[in-house]
């Protein structure tokens, strides 16, 4: 049996996928703006091409030429973010909010720079307020919304945030992901299935890498429909290699399969993925007693004992 | 402009993503995400904030003091007192540092850090055996003992390491096994302080030249002349100066009580060796 744990931020994409309208930096509308303060036009330049050292140093003199201008500080802050210096960002961020800076997106770069830290009091504090702010945006309620999935385990609460968040941008198959997960965790599986089906027509269509919902729909249909689910469980992999959860739902198939050599090269890639993790080094264990390899039968066990002693299991 | 472009800007969501290991860590590198003191308020955050970017020892101690004055009941405390008992360390205030650790023991009874370093500070004020000296040193006993406990029990956040942690766990362990070294020599146990101090230099896995000096001293003093050369020719090599210096006088007055003709100090001087 597998026993996968609820998918942890660690899960998420780490590369260079993100969500949404990356591609429309900067709309024709801000262009008078911009006009008007040379330096932002650089700034954004520099945001948009990520270059955060070069936009740190001049979001840096933007600060030291205007210190009372509170946008200044907010992009510093956002920059500082990106470059995740998280305590730079929020003496900048607060700096920004005590000049006066109101806006929404302070507040929601605020609570991510909290979240960062693990301060998630003034992270739900700051995401309620955003929500205030601009009742109309999504982001506030998908963030809370992976902020109970991955913290306090409670679906429920999730499920209505990441419903929120939908009825605003209804699009977007990550929330819709995880939307379908909370309903799974709630014992809602028809539901989920069909959160994970739209979702992953999304994924397809936008030829997203996003492998959340090809595992989920693995693993539901792994008693039903187990061709199918190594289909999911493969394109799970494909699409996110190092996530060390797709493995293992990869590898639990193959055994199912009967294709012992493919489960044991699976389960090395999940313990690769996340070195923490004991469980592949068990399974590895059986895999290799069944075949009789007892070398490295008790190697796995040894190195599974270890970790499940410092990691737990 | 600022919300119109970062609702374009939606980058801001891979931070998200990519929540650094080390981004609690000056809240608690051995904790889990969800055992991280929560401030309850934005204000007792940007004082904590304060704490961290505090320069000088003595700046640290006052931000500190101003913080617990105004958070009396901080979920930070814990981290504060250690946070205190490091300044009072640097400032050379051992009473300062002593107090500071108890409180910390008092709302985070398991602390590694506040547990070691209390084992490794308690026995330097002992010069006697009084019962406070006495006190002191089975105190610092315990909080040693503790840490290996400690060490052993502890489950780690999946941010750390293994390899991180071994060597942590390394490091802490060798610290305690000199702390029992020093307990036992203020105790007059050389053999005992010996076997301790051994496992101390054995252990770590950034040798230290105050370890080779205690060892080479105790060696001294448990008649292993040849063994206490070696080791604090060690402390020597090691350093920082302070250690160089003291090794060296050491090793001036072991050559000394060997070559008694040369020098005319055969008699006091190994008990007047630190």
């Amino acid at each position: 049996m597998v026993v996968l744990a609820a998918p942890s931020l660690a899960q998420e994409p780490r590369g260079a996928d993100v969500l949404p309208a990356t591609e429309a930096l900067l709309e024709s509308d801000q262009v008078p703006v911009l006009l008007q303060e040379p330096e932002m036009v650089e700034l954004q330049k520099l945001i948009q091409t990520q270059r955060w050292p070069q936009a740190n140093l001049l979001a840096g003199k933007l600060v030291s030429g205007s210190p009372q201008e509170p946008k200044g500080h907010f992009w510093l802050g956002y920059v500082q973010l990106r470059q995740h210096d998280w305590l730079a960002a929020i003496r900048s961020l607060r700096r920004s909010q005590k000049l006066g800076l109101r806006d929404a997106e302070l507040m929601l770069t605020l609570g991510l720079a909290y979240y960062a830290i693990h301060q998630f009091v003034l992270f739900k504090e700051q995401m309620q307020k955003a929500i205030e702010a601009d009742p109309r945006k999504p982001w506030p309620h998908y963030y809370l919304g992976l902020y109970e999935i991955g913290t306090t385990e409670n679906y429920e609460e999730g499920a209505r945030h990441f419903r929120e968040a939908l009825l605003r941008e209804p699009n977007d198959f990550r929330t819709l992901s995880y939307h379908g997960f909370c309903q799974e965790a709630l014992g809602a599986r028809e539901s989920a299935r069909r959160d994970y089906a739209t979702a992953i027509g999304w994924v397809e269509r936008r030829n997203a890498k996003f492998s959340l919902p090809y595992q989920r729909m693995a693993l539901l249909l792994a008693e039903t429909d187990p061709g199918l689910a190594l289909q999911f469980a493969r394109k799970a992999a494909q699409a996110e290699d190092g996530v060390a959860s797709n493995q293992l739902v990869l590898a639990k198939l193959y055994e199912d399969h009967g294709k012992t050599q493919d489960a044991i090269q699976a389960l090395k890639a999940a313990a690769q993925a996340d070195p923490t993790l004991a469980s592949p080094h068990y399974r590895l264990h059986r895999l290799f007693a069944k075949l009789g390899d007892r070398n490295a039968a008790s190697e796995a066990l040894a190195e599974f004992q270890i970790l499940s002693k410092l990691y737990g299991p | 402009m600022v919300r119109s472009i970062v609702c374009r800007c939606w980058p801001l969501i891979l931070v998200f993503w990519c929540l650094s290991s080390e981004s609690w860590a000056q809240f608690d590198e051995l904790a889990s995400s969800k055992q991280v003191p929560q401030a309850s308020s934005q204000q007792e955050l940007d004082e904590y904030i304060e704490i961290l970017d505090a320069d000088t020892p003595l700046s640290k101690v006052q931000t500190i003091q101003a913080f617990l004055q105004h958070y009396p009941a901080s979920n930070f405390q814990a981290i504060v007192y250690q946070f205190l008992m490091l300044a009072y360390k640097e400032l050379g205030d051992s009473r300062g540092l002593i107090d500071s650790a108890e409180k910390a023991l008092k709302v985070q009874p398991d602390n590694l850090n506040t547990l070691l370093t209390l084992a490794d500070v308690l026995p330097n004020g002992v010069s006697g055996n009084s019962p406070e000296d006495r006190r002191r040193l089975a105190q610092a006993e315990h909080c040693a003992r503790r840490v290996f406990e400690g060490i052993e029990q502890i489950k780690l956040p999946r941010t750390m390491p293994r390899q991180r942690w071994e060597v942590l766990s390394r490091e802490m362990e060798s610290t305690a096994y000199e702390a029992l070294g020093h307990v036992a020599s203020k105790r007059g146990e050389w053999r005992e302080a010996v076997a301790q101090f051994e496992k101390a230099v054995k252990q770590t896995p950034n040798p230290r030249g105050r370890q080779f000096y205690r060892l080479g001293v105790a060696y001294m003093l448990a008649g292993s002349d040849q063994s206490a050369l070696a080791a604090l020719h060690q402390a020597v090599e090691l350093g920082p100066d302070e250690i160089r210096q003291m090794a060296s006088a050491v090793l001036k007055r072991i050559d000394a009580a060997r070559n008694p003709v040369e020098s005319g100090v055969r008699n006091g001087a190994r008990r007047s060796v630190p």
